[in-house]
């Protein structure tokens, strides 16, 4: 019986999900932040809580621009690939 | 009747996976509650439509289909309805597939005894993912909270909150999309079992369009109806949840179930975005109610043999009267049953407009389940 357990689990699927996840779902939002960071930088949304106001930055705004970018490219990439089997 | 049942199951799953789908999202504010769950229904629809491969592996992977009748499945189906209505009840969320499962695998033994099980089937394709699902989905969720605050703390509070809240709309579509090919296939799966053993249908037959078209608009009709208790537990009962949490969280469920999804595996989305929500929880180094987790983990843990007897008493009761006199009564008395539930919920309802008022242990549906167990 313990013998054959391992036949009923596909570790190696289990490994491949958990790098995937670890990849898509933390990684996508780990860039999706620095995009978040870069708006922050760059003066996007320029008036604050405060009543102060941000200088625009363009270079960072860009910079947000390309990881949202990723993320997008990213999930495009997830779905195509999860659903061709 | 079988398919009139199998929808009814699929609206009960709205009960509780589309759910949990949209659940943080609605309780940060990023999305008007009626708009979530209207977004999730369509996605879902699209999602069953571009991978079928979870639905064909519930249809030859649980149960032997030579020894498979429709009485079986509409036990089955019949204990799946049950248990998932009783635990929407309480507010709990559990995994409809397993109650799905374990209502038809209840039914077989009675029917055909225990070696008309792939036991091997269920245990890969069950037990399994079960297990591993939502502690891949701690991680993740823990991670890409963690990352999120840290990347973004020098971020502009009113840039972060927007960002975020604007990302928590594509990630909830993510996992409406991700839901749709893994979990609301099961349905689907048995429905199609349920046409072979009927022989509407070849046995190398793949899932006809309409049921899953069927399917699709019940599993959404379900959600916007009665899907606020389930929400709220998720939502506002495990953690006070803001909008980076919500979005790493969601993120991490999409990425779990789709992933699981490429490789056929079917897992409850139920226990992944529950296990998403703990993992953004403990990445912020905040509270967690655990009660309520221990509460959701022990009903995760019962839910499959709970509802296989409920399935197996089903397909006895059916047995004994006898014929299709005996579905009838069932299919009465099953009605009966929900309808007694829906008219106790009236009592502690939950709706669009009351599901992110503050979370109070006494008054919540959740917590009345522990002062009845």
């Amino acid at each position: 019986m313990i013998a054959d357990v391992s036949s009923y689990i596909d570790v190696s699927a289990l490994i491949k999900i958990l790098l995937i996840a670890l990849v898509a779902g933390a990684g996508l939002t780990a860039v999706f932040a620095f995009g978040v960071t870069g708006l922050s930088r760059g003066g996007f949304l320029p008036d604050n809580e405060d009543g102060s106001t941000s200088a625009r930055h363009t270079s960072s705004l860009v910079l947000a621009g390309v990881c949202f970018l990723i993320v997008l490219a990213g999930i495009g990439y997830g779905i195509s690939v999860a659903l061709t089997k | 009747m079988v398919v009139v049942t199998g929808l009814a199951f699929d609206f009960t799953n709205g009960f509780h996976d589309s759910a949990n789908a949209v659940a943080t999202s609605i309780a940060t504010g990023a999305l008007k509650p009626k708009t979530a769950v209207g977004m999730s229904a369509v996605l879902n629809l699209v999602g069953a439509f571009l991978s079928l491969s979870v639905a064909a592996t519930i249809a030859s992977g649980i149960v032997s289909q030579t020894s498979v009748t429709l009485a079986v499945v509409f036990a089955g189906l019949a204990g799946g309805i049950a248990w998932n209505i009783t635990t929407w009840y309480v507010g709990m969320p559990s995994s409809s597939s397993h109650a799905l499962i374990g209502g038809v695998v209840g039914a077989m033994m009675v029917h055909a005894g225990g070696s008309s099980v792939i036991w091997s089937g269920v245990a890969g394709k069950v037990f399994i993912p079960a297990i591993f699902a939502p502690i891949f989905a701690v991680a993740v969720a823990a991670l890409g909270t963690v990352m999120a605050y840290r990347i973004t703390h020098k971020a502009r509070d009113g840039v972060q909150k927007k960002s975020f809240r604007v990302g928590q709309i594509g990630s909830a579509a993510m996992v409406s999309l991700a839901h749709g090919t893994n979990d609301a296939q099961k349905t689907m799966g048995v429905l199609t079992l349920a046409l072979i053993a009927n022989g509407t249908i070849a046995k190398t037959a793949s899932t006809p369009d309409w049921v899953i078209v069927l399917c699709a608009i019940s599993m959404g009709l379900g959600t916007y109806i009665g899907g606020w208790r389930i929400i709220r537990t998720l939502g506002k009962g495990l953690i006070e949840i803001q909008t980076p949490q919500g979005f790493a969280a969601e993120a991490s469920s999409a990425a779990v179930i789709l992933a699981s999804t490429h490789f056929g595996i079917p897992l409850s989305t139920t226990q992944v975005c529950g296990g998403s929500v703990v993992g953004a929880g403990i990445g912020r180094r905040q509270p967690v109610r655990w009660g309520i987790f221990r509460r959701m983990v022990f009903t995760w843990f019962v839910t499959l043999p709970a509802a296989a007897l409920v399935g197996a008493g089903c397909f006895y009761g059916q047995n004994a009267i006898g014929g299709s006199a005996g579905v009838v009564v069932l299919f009465l008395v099953l009605a009966a049953y929900c309808g007694t539930i829906f008219a106790l919920s009236r009592k502690s309802a939950v709706n669009s407009k009351n599901v992110n008022d503050e979370w109070d242990d006494e008054a919540s549906p959740a917590a009345l389940s522990a002062a009845a167990a």
